[in-house]
């Protein structure tokens, strides 16, 4: 053992009280700092998952934007004062990003929000995902359960409530809804102004994993949900006309102008084409539920309109870096004004919240260290002022500056090693028990912070790495006032305090 | 040859307002392998010349040469250098590194640095320097666990640990009984005799003027009277 250790060992074991002292509270901060940070990485990693796999996927590719741009819309002050900018060129940047390699799935959305109203009477909000069902359902095929009905098929009109929203409006409203009622969606966009629609309800369902932001959650035909969202600035809506309108029109003769656009679908539809008949058909027919999208492809026409969002699910998550270059160098070299944002700036308040609390948890793990910080140098410098004849008497027998700094350094490193060694196996006995009991979600700020209803905490590689920076840093900083006291003697003056 | 001179050295503390002036214009020599000492009452400027001359602090005017070379200018590292490499130190208070046991409290200096001991001497080393000083039955002892007068043979054995040319004692004997003091000078002039080192006293103690072949007398910063007896009067009348 180099004597600078040896030295610094045997001070350690003399000032046994002051040792156990600075050591318990290193050992403490330790744990606290090791168990907490690896729950919140457990937790975070949870969310992740929960998230990519049920909402956001890697990737999301958006219009050029500053702000902060989420699935939901912008969260931030400027939200009532623009709208999400629809993806330029959507149909190039979808056949590029199914071209890359690595690319699994993708799903179009649109995101707006939406006045309920039932019978001229306001009865609940929803923020609404406008999406195509076929797309959505093969990205996401685990995150919803119908409860009643089922998705609109595409092409068709429909809005799939959620269920805690229905159950809510049923509750405070005293109504019953279900499949096939009719609501009024009334949004706002900025472009165009208030936009009122009434749609019929397809179905209603529940997110498997779910938290409030997603509870708010409803899914939308696109047409309906660019509507709502001003990414449409005309539609064809009929107009009830007043005999007076219609006299001054004309005479109109209704069943010969769909007999002329019957012709024109027979004329230039084909197989693959949509079918005009399965807009008619029965939306709670039993027998025709996603299948329909599945077996019979050739009534499936992609819906290549606007979009707010183009979600990417990659083969492999470690692809995501080298997904963001590829895509940021195809959007400049065709000049397309867009972006991509990663899963946690997609996923939106409610995932960022157990990041927010992990640099809370931070900051606290910081005061700690500063504490200790405080303590052990205070220690320290008691330690090296009765020491001073020792230190002078090595000074005068040859022992340069950088002796003494490495050895009241060694002695302070010694002392956090140890102790965060300790905290460290401590804390990694502390999350194996918790990992084989399993924390339980209490409610739903613990499930939305666990990311699923039982967190079971694995020790983290970054939990390990900070507490050795925190005891390595806590070390230095608390050893270097000390040193510097010790640095500025006189061996002569050393000498003469004994 | 001189291996210590001091010409005109001058040393003023400053005390609140008031200076003092610990020396005032000092100069001597002291040749290679003397066993000298510094005698005078207390505050004559005994110790103020072995710091000096320890390089551990530096005058306020005048030359301290060691082995010819002015210590006027160097910086803390070449100081620091020229104590590990050239001097030893005996202290009054032993000052023995209380964590490190008998052979680690000799083997320190050497752990400091380039020393004029070869690695491959050195446990044969600090053994022999061990025997000299007859603590081989105490070698894994620490400080506290010897007595003063066994402490003060630690200090003699790591001041002689690196083969230095110089040696200064403060008071080596001044907390020890007469007997052990007595034990004590006759090992360090054996040291000196046989090591061939110069040893250079602060003291009150007679037995060690006795025994010492230059005597320097200060008094009040200055030196009264400078004698040689033993060898070193030989080495003079010669």
């Amino acid at each position: 053992m180099s004597i600078l250790l040896r030295i610094a060992w045997r001070n350690l074991r003399k000032q046994r009280t002051k040792t156990l002292i600075v050591g318990l509270i290193m050992v403490v901060g330790i744990v606290v700092l090791v168990v907490g940070n690896s729950l919140m990485d457990s937790a975070a990693a949870g969310i992740e998952k929960s998230y990519t796999r049920n909402y956001t996927g890697h990737l999301m590719i958006t219009g050029s934007h500053t702000g902060r741009l989420t699935l939901f819309g912008f969260q931030d002050l400027s939200a009532m004062e623009r709208s999400v900018p629809h993806i330029p060129d959507y149909k190039e940047v979808l056949e590029y990003v199914r071209s890359l390699p690595y690319v699994e799935s993708v799903n179009p959305q649109i995101t707006t929000a939406a006045l309920l109203t039932l019978d001229d009477e306001p009865v609940g909000v929803t923020q609404l995902f406008g999406i195509d069902p076929v797309q959505y359902q093969q990205m996401f095929p685990d995150n919803v359960e119908l409860v009643a009905g089922e998705f609109f098929r595409p092409g068709e009109q429909g809005v799939v409530l959620n269920a805690t929203i229905v159950e809510r409006m049923e509750r405070r409203q005293g109504i019953t809804l279900q499949p096939g009622d009719k609501i009024v969606l009334t949004g706002v966009s900025v472009q165009t102004g208030m936009r009122i629609r009434e749609v019929p309800i397809s179905g209603i369902f529940r997110f498997i994993h779910s938290n409030p932001q997603l509870d708010m959650v409803s899914f939308l035909d696109p047409a309906n949900a660019r509507d709502l969202a001003g990414l449409i600035v005309g539609h064809t809506d009929a107009a009830d006309l007043t005999e007076q309108e219609q006299a001054f029109l004309g005479e109109l003769d209704i069943d010969s102008i769909f007999e002329s656009l019957d012709s024109l679908f027979v004329e230039t539809a084909d197989d693959s084409a949509f079918r005009l008949e399965d807009l008619f058909s029965d939306p709670l027919e039993p027998e025709e539920p996603e299948e329909v999208f599945e077996e019979s492809p050739a009534i499936y026409e992609e819906d290549l309109g606007a979009w707010h969002f183009l979600l990417v699910r990659l083969t492999d998550e470690r692809s995501v870096e080298r997904a963001e270059t590829d895509l940021a160098a195809f959007f400049e070299e065709h000049n397309i004004p867009a972006q991509t944002s990663n899963w946690l700036q997609a996923a939106g308040a409610t995932a960022e919240l157990g990041y927010g609390i992990k640099s809370i948890f931070n900051g606290i793990v910081a005061v700690i260290a500063v504490v200790a910080v405080i303590i052990i140098m205070n220690t320290l410098v008691i330690s090296v002022t009765e020491r001073t004849a020792e230190i002078g008497t090595m000074r005068a027998i040859g022992a340069q500056k950088s002796f003494v700094w490495k050895m009241i350094l060694s002695e302070t490193l010694l002392l956090t090693g140890l102790s965060g060694a300790i905290g460290i196996a401590l804390g990694s006995i502390i999350l194996a028990v918790l990992n084989v009991m399993g924390i339980e979600a209490t409610n739903m700020f613990f499930e939305i912070l666990y990311g699923g209803k039982v967190l079971k905490p694995q020790l983290s590689l970054s939990s390990v790495l900070l507490a050795l920076g925190v005891v390595v840093v806590v070390g230095v900083v608390a050893s270097s006032y000390p040193a510097s006291i010790v640095m500025r003697m006189e061996p002569v003056k050393a000498m003469q305090s004994e | 040859m001189a291996i210590i001179e001091l010409t005109d050295v001058r040393k003023v503390y400053t005390l609140g307002k008031t200076e003092v002036h610990a020396l005032k214009g000092v100069s001597f020599e002291i040749a290679s392998g003397e066993f000298a000492s510094l005698i005078g009452p207390s505050g004559s400027g005994k110790s103020t010349i072995l710091n000096l001359i320890g390089c551990i602090d530096q005058p306020t005017s005048g030359v301290v040469r060691i082995n010819g070379t002015a210590t006027n200018g160097m910086n803390d590292r070449e100081l620091t250098t020229l104590r590990h490499q050239t001097l030893g130190f005996i202290f009054q208070s032993f000052n023995l590194i209380p964590v490190l046991n008998v052979y680690e409290n000799i083997e320190f200096p050497l752990l400091l640095g380039k020393t004029a001991v070869p690695k491959a001497e050195v446990h044969d080393w600090i053994t022999y320097l061990v025997e000299q000083v007859g603590l081989q039955d105490h070698i894994k002892h620490r400080p506290n666990e010897l007595s003063g007068g066994q402490r003060q043979r630690v200090a003699i054995a790591r001041a002689l640990v690196t083969r230095p040319a110089i040696v200064l004692a403060d008071e080596p004997t001044a907390n020890l009984d007469s007997k052990t003091g007595q034990t004590i000078l006759e090992l360090m002039k054996k040291m000196n005799e046989e090591l061939n080192t110069t040893f250079i006293f602060s003291t009150h103690d007679s037995t060690i003027v006795g025994l010492t072949d230059h005597v320097i007398r200060l008094l009040d910063g200055e030196v009264v009277e400078e004698t040689f007896q033993g060898r070193a009067a030989a080495e003079a009348r010669s």
